[in-house]
């Protein structure tokens, strides 16, 4: 059975069995792989951002260099989508042999995550409708989703389990 | 409003640890020690499941701060 450590950002790998341990092994290293490209993506567009606002390092082009990866191409969409859906079934695997107080943690962290990062790109789209935001990047709403579900799954295993 | 629990007193009582109640309920033993701090309301199922290994009643084990 788990163990929540540093916050709710780790576990006690000794107080998994040895199947929970693999599952979570596997859904964290595919989680990592298909974030891969949308790194890329993420230097990018901080460059841009960088460009934007003159903050252009000495000898630095003021045009983006060709991409190595190209974001838009369908395999990064392929990549990140299979990876993502075989990191989210082996964490479904590994949280249905997990007790309730960690079901109460997840369902909290994903259920917050999940509305507020609706909130948010509400909010963005309207902004953009009135021409005051850009448009949302399509990797957007996955990174947010993902840094907010952190953040409140960190505050609920801080608040229940510490 | 809040629990108030008897579990650390009854658990002393019958001589067992933490891990040692988790594992006979089926939870990890964080779970034990946020009910025992009153972090963490248990299931009516979770709460039936002690006071059946201590043979008790879930009142015996739990009740509504004041």
């Amino acid at each position: 059975m788990y163990e929540f450590t540093h916050g709710g950002t780790w576990f006690n790998w000794k107080a998994l069995d040895r199947s929970s341990r693999w599952l979570a092994i596997g859904s964290i290293a595919s989680a990592l792989i298909a974030v891969g490209p949308l790194l890329k993506w993420t230097s990018d567009l901080g460059y841009k951002i960088g460009i934007s606002f003159g903050w252009r390092a000495a000898g630095a082009t003021a045009t983006m260099p060709a991409a190595a990866v190209d974001s838009a191409s369908p395999w990064v969409a392929f990549w990140v989508i299979g990876f993502g859906l075989l990191s989210a079934i082996l964490w479904w695997r590994l949280s249905v042999r997990q007790d309730e107080l960690f079901h109460r943690i997840q369902n909290y962290a994903l259920g917050m995550g999940g509305a507020w990062t609706a909130v948010a790109l509400t909010i963005w789209g309207l902004f953009d409708m009135v021409g005051l935001a850009a448009p949302i990047q399509p990797p957007m709403p996955l990174m947010l989703f993902t840094m907010l579900t952190t953040v409140f799954g960190c505050a609920a295993a801080r608040q229940w389990a510490s | 409003m809040g629990i108030v629990t008897r579990l650390p007193e009854r658990r002393a009582l019958a001589r067992l640890t933490q891990a040692m109640l988790a594992s006979q309920v089926g939870v990890s033993r964080q779970t034990i020690n946020s009910i025992e701090t009153g972090r963490f309301e248990p299931s009516l199922s979770l709460a039936l499941k002690i006071a059946k290994l201590f043979e008790t009643s879930v009142e015996e084990l739990f009740s509504l701060a004041d």
